[in-house]
């Protein structure tokens, strides 16, 4: 269980149970920033209030726990609330609560994988699956590189020969920078390059922000071949230097984003760029069609799922997702279904591109809206204009 | 994911095909090159031999990843020692 906050009291930490309205989940590093937020403006929320314990794991050991009904035990975190403390902001430690020995029930867990990367056994009853906004993951370099682009094929010979895969300038091993084996990114990537997470040559880093300060104290630029998600690349671009990346079967080499300095993320979003999976979450207490049946549970599956993009004013979910690094499924032109899926085309019942476009420094030609009556037949959708997908 | 590249390169039309594909497709600025296009490597772009620049109305996975873009995209043609003659990959060791 990994550690998130420092204990605003010197006293006993409070009994998470005894919190207001808790819920309590676990989720990758990935989430954390987003989750951050959110718990924040939950905790204030004037319609459903409520506290979302939390801590972090690794995707394959959190699948297992909620699998196995395992509770969360030991100490857990939560953000205070505005009447607690009003100069809290998402950067500063959490607040620390203890489950006591019996533990709490783990109802909702994040992964950055898919289940089937983890374990071939079926989910038992009671247990949903539910996929939110999608995250990109981003080979990066020393700025000091000459090099523009991976390949599928350099970055198999790379990570899964090491120095006798020949693949320059990628073959000192001392400059590969990856993360452990059960880490979602690192089977993100394995994934896309054929290479599985446990085969991988190079140096494990235990954090992604390991792996930042890696490659940008690097001091063999050329040689330097690190892995990270999206959000970590666009806020460290100081540092980093994003590869385009060429998957099988592929033309041409991408970046995520339509041009090194944008944050548009146009190439995840209509499968020009192939290293991205989407957050997948598994609920506790399910009915048949996944939906969980805790009524807090399933408001935030809504959230994270975009279909309350504005749970309340002054709570804008989805911005908060596409600030954070992540492409709303709204905002999605494909989708796909495994661990580095083939690619299918994707149809959200209300797409939110263009709001995607304008938060991320965009110009889309989309027109302002209020409501559909003026989209000429489209659907208005977080202030514009956008197709409707009937 | 197999650890098989899927592709159908033809060694001996290679240097012509290359020729021809690439202007119709990179007729715009967005394209640059990544190194020096080494047309006789054998891990070039699947199927540039045969199939379209790109896809103006992509549908399938093949056509998503192909699709017709002006967004920044790199060509690159590495040389890989490793890579079969046939261009598949050898299994990991």
């Amino acid at each position: 269980m990994g550690v998130l906050a420092s204990s605003h009291a010197t006293a006993q930490p409070a009994l998470c149970s005894a919190l207001p309205n808790p819920v309590f989940i676990q989720v990758g590093s990935t989430l954390l920033p987003l989750l951050r937020q959110m718990a924040r403006k939950l905790r204030d929320s004037t319609l459903d209030p409520m506290t979302v314990v939390f801590t972090d794991g690794r995707s394959c050991a959190m699948i297992d726990a909620i699998r196995s009904g395992t509770p969360l035990v030991g100490n857990l975190s939560y953000a205070p609330s505005t009447a607690e403390d009003p100069t809290w902001t998402p950067d500063r430690p959490l607040v620390t609560c203890t489950t006591g020995p019996g533990g709490v029930p783990l109802q909702m867990i994040h992964s950055d994988v898919f289940v089937e990367s983890c374990t071939s056994e079926p989910l038992p009853p009671g247990i949903g699956v539910f996929t939110g906004p999608v995250l990109p993951f981003v080979f990066v370099t020393s700025p000091g590189s000459s090099q523009q682009a991976i390949t599928a094929e350099e970055a198999y010979f790379a990570f899964g020969f090491g120095q006798v895969g020949s693949a320059a300038p990628w073959v000192d091993e001392s400059f590969l920078f990856a993360r452990p084996n059960t880490s979602g990114t690192k089977i993100t990537f394995g994934a896309n390059i054929g290479v599985p997470a446990n085969r991988w040559k190079g140096a494990q880093l235990e954090k992604t922000t390991d792996v930042v300060n890696a490659v940008a104290a690097s001091v063999s630029p050329e040689a330097t071949l690190g892995i990270v998600g999206g959000s970590d690349y666009d806020g460290n671009r100081d540092k980093l230097k994003a590869l385009a990346f060429r998957a099988f079967g592929q033309r041409y080499a991408f970046f995520p984003d339509s041009t090194p300095s944008a944050f548009d993320k146009r190439n995840v979003r209509d499968g020009h760029y192939l290293i991205w999976a989407p957050a997948v979450f598994l609920v506790a207490g399910a009915d048949a069609a996944g939906v969980p049946a805790e009524p807090r549970i399933a408001r935030l599956r809504a959230i994270l799922r975009s279909e309350v993009p504005i749970p309340e004013a002054g709570f804008e979910a989805t911005r908060m997702m596409v600030e954070g690094g992540f492409v709303p499924e709204c905002a999605m032109g494909v989708k796909r279904t495994g661990q580095a899926g083939r690619l299918q085309l994707n149809r959200p019942g209300r797409p939110c591109g263009c709001f995607f476009e304008k938060v991320t420094g965009g110009s889309p030609s989309c027109a302002a809206c209020t409501d559909d009556s003026m989209c000429e037949g489209g659907i208005c959708n977080l202030g514009f204009c956008e197709a409707n997908p009937q | 994911m197999t650890t098989t590249s899927k592709r159908r390169w033809i060694p001996g039309l290679l240097v012509a095909t290359w020729v021809m594909v690439l202007p119709a497709c990179d007729d715009d600025p967005a394209t640059v090159s990544d190194t020096v296009v080494d047309a006789a490597a054998p891990n070039g772009p699947p199927d540039a031999a045969s199939g379209p620049a790109c896809f103006a109305n992509p549908a399938t996975h093949a056509e998503l990843i192909n699709a017709c873009t002006d967004a920044v995209k790199i060509e690159k043609n590495p040389t890989l020692p490793l890579l079969r003659p046939d261009g598949t990959l050898p299994p990991l060791p």
